[in-house]
């Protein structure tokens, strides 16, 4: 039953091809139907495609890693598909396949498969990226995602050598240790490009301000946290923490040059664009830790970020003028903003403190104080612009369409409220941690009691 | 300075795959692994008996062509993927050049193109059905066979400016598209199981003999014939 949350989407898109009008109305019951399938499917099983057994076939594994965070995504898609200003223009069909393909880059369990996955959300992410202002930055990401792509494809193929099969179990039984350093490097190259670590993420600031609101809010959210889990899954479930050394260092390095560049960013959608590139290096140096209280510490912090970019995104790139006339859109800014930043009560707050926690416990003090240097920018930039959007004196300003305004304000509200009672996200922070780290779990799920 | 950058980082990769050669198998000395072993001899499900071509009756799948029984029934949720994979690009191309008119010439191309367009036009078409409906017993399948059919359908462009098949080819496509998921849908019916191969397989090597991937197959290379001609159609427009 599992292959259903992949299959209604995919047939409702191909089924809606001739009727392109009709589809944005269809979105959110495909959305909505696909949380509530999600509820009822049996958790810790694994469903083999076709009837063949595990190293053999495909298989698409559900245990609380992958529950948690198919349910975080479906509920961003449902959110963006609620503001029928941003999905128009007859991009409602590569959302549906764009939640198919994510949802099945979260379920599946083998590598190539991950890699097929990974080719459709890629190209969703140029489809919607692209607009006829930008086509630079949609070009450049084409290249460097298609080279990233073949490189994942090599890494598959090396670990298909070193282990004889595709399945993640069994790459993470019997991989071969000469094979390793090969394929850890090349898919963390594969997954660079999506999961936005630096020298690989000059795309994003160009396809993210591209003018659309929905490319940010969808591609900085949902795909960015489906990609942060692949590459989670694959370097703490799959190859048992090998590599996370690199991409700790690489994730410190991003936090801090993104953090650099936004401040310098005289465009607002290039700045948050550039803090996005920062909060995805972040998350990744404290999921490179790999104990416990980092990884649930990583992803309460990338959901917190995730609900506040959606605020920030779809508001930075609606709004015209100032907020004067838009109050309460402003407000929501504003707290997504402070809660960005980390001020206290607020639920960016909580989640710096934990990461704070975690790496000093695990005797680490590098991740603090980069964490602490990159606060300071970002609340230097982040009310910068909340200062220059309330009192700029723009005549030309429009009204926000009123259910992105109740959206973002319901969201913004949320983020006070897990500021306050921050049990929810723990929950599920918790839950992604314990199916990421029971690796053994993992491989007697798929394989049976071997 | 940047070029100082790039020209290291390539010497690295160029080093970097070098030195991955030494961990590679030499060719031709490969130990076939457990996984490709099974695909081979069809024992995924424990069968150890040896595939006599003609005369093994209802094996895993029953298609003669490995690559083919690998593609469409071992790894058909792959295929599924895959078949995704051009679908989006041919939206792709059709959104970004939506709103384009088509370029009309005003004459008509050359008599010998006209002439034997008609002539080649049904073989093409033929040969192509040939190569998808055959998939599972000689070398081919839906992605060769549907690429064949578009390549006739582009002849059809050329010769004649009056054409416009791109409201057929979305039908076909998108009928095409969701037979694919309702034939793994009818398998989660029958028994719980997605893609799964519910017909009965016959005798390896004869046409009926391989349940649901010649079904599949046939599936795919109208699919891929009509997305192929979509975009063909897309980039037939031009500004004018």
């Amino acid at each position: 039953m599992t292959a259903l949350l992949i299959a209604i989407p995919l047939i409702s898109a191909f089924i809606f091809v001739p009727f392109k009008e009709k589809s944005k109305y269809i979105l959110p019951f495909i959305v909505l139907a696909n949380i509530i399938l999600l509820f009822n499917l049996p958790l810790d099983t694994a469903e083999f495609m076709g009837g063949w057994k595990a190293p053999f076939g495909i298989v698409l594994v559900l245990d609380s890693a992958s529950f948690y965070t198919l349910l975080v995504v479906n509920i961003i898609f449902l959110l963006i598909s609620l503001m029928p200003q941003i999905t128009d223009k007859g991009l409602s069909i590569i959302l549906l396949i764009l939640l198919a393909s994510t949802n099945g880059l979260i379920l599946t369990g083998d590598i190539f498969n991950s890699f097929v996955f990974m080719e459709i959300t890629a190209a969703e992410a140029y489809i919607i990226g692209s607009s006829k202002k930008n086509y630079y930055g949609a070009y450049k990401y084409l290249i460097v995602g298609s080279i990233a792509g073949g490189f994942y494809l090599l890494g598959a193929i090396y670990s298909y050598l070193g282990t004889g099969s595709l399945n993640f179990a069994d790459i993470s039984l019997n991989m071969k240790e000469s094979f390793l350093p090969y394929v850890a490097l090349m898919l963390f190259i594969g997954l660079a490009v999506e999961s936005k670590i630096l020298p690989l993420a000059g795309w994003v600031p160009d396809v993210y301000a591209s003018g659309s609101p929905l490319t940010p809010a969808i591609l900085g959210t949902g795909v960015t946290f489906t990609m942060i889990y692949l590459l989670s899954r694959i370097f703490i479930t799959v190859l048992n923490g090998y590599f996370l050394d690199v991409i700790y260092i690489f994730g410190l390095l991003t936090l801090i040059l993104a953090e650099i560049a936004a401040f310098k960013q005289e465009k607002l959608l290039k700045a948050l664009a550039f803090s996005s590139i920062a909060q995805a290096g972040l998350v990744l140096s404290v999921i490179s830790l790999n104990t416990y209280d980092s990884l649930k510490a990583g992803y309460f912090h990338l959901l917190n970020d995730a609900t506040a970019k959606i605020i920030l995104f779809v508001i930075a790139a609606t709004i015209v003028g100032s907020f004067m006339k838009n109050k309460t859109a402003g407000i929501s800014f504003s707290i997504a903003s402070f809660s960005l930043i980390g001020f206290p009560l607020f639920a960016g707050f909580r989640s710096k403190l934990l990461i704070l926690q975690s790496s000093f416990e695990s005797g680490n003090y590098i991740l603090p104080a980069a964490l602490l240097f990159s606060t300071i920018i970002e609340a230097a930039y982040l009310l910068k612009w909340n200062i220059h959007l309330w009192y700029e004196n723009n005549e030309k300003s429009e009204r926000i369409p009123w259910n992105i305004v109740l959206i973002t304000l319901i969201l913004s509200l949320f983020i006070i409220y897990i500021g306050l009672f921050p049990d929810t996200y723990l929950k599920i922070a918790e839950n992604i941690t314990n199916g990421l780290m029971n690796y053994k779990a993992y491989v007697t799920t798929v394989l049976g009691g071997m | 300075m940047r070029r100082v950058f790039s020209i290291l980082i390539v010497l690295g990769l160029i080093l970097f795959f070098v030195n991955s050669l030494s961990i590679l198998p030499e060719y031709g000395k490969v130990k076939l692994s457990k996984v490709s072993s099974a695909y081979i001899n069809k024992s995924v499900n424990g069968n150890s008996e040896k595939v006599k071509f003609g005369e093994s009756k209802d094996l895993e799948d029953g298609s003669a062509n490995v690559v083919t029984s690998i593609v469409v029934n071992y790894r058909s949720f792959d295929t599924l993927g895959e078949v995704t994979v051009l679908f989006t690009s041919a939206l792709g191309v059709g959104l970004i050049l939506h709103g384009y008119k088509r370029k009309k010439y005003g004459r008509q191309p050359n008599f010998i193109l006209r002439i034997s367009v008609g002539i080649l036009l049904p073989l093409i078409l033929l040969f192509g059905a040939y190569i998808f409906i055959h998939g599972h017993l000689t070398p081919g399948g839906g992605f060769p066979g549907g690429t064949i059919i578009a390549a006739g359908i582009l002849l059809l462009y050329l010769s004649n400016e009056e054409y416009d098949l791109s409201k057929a080819s979305k039908f076909v496509e998108s009928t095409a598209g969701s037979l694919y998921v309702i034939v793994g849908l009818t398998g989660l019916a029958i028994s719980g199981i997605f893609l799964l191969n519910f017909l009965p397989t016959g005798v390896v090597g004869n046409l009926f003999s391989a349940g649901i991937v010649p079904i599949v197959y046939i599936l795919i290379g109208f699919k891929v014939g009509a997305e192929l001609s979509g975009i063909i159609a897309d980039l037939h427009r031009e500004e004018g």
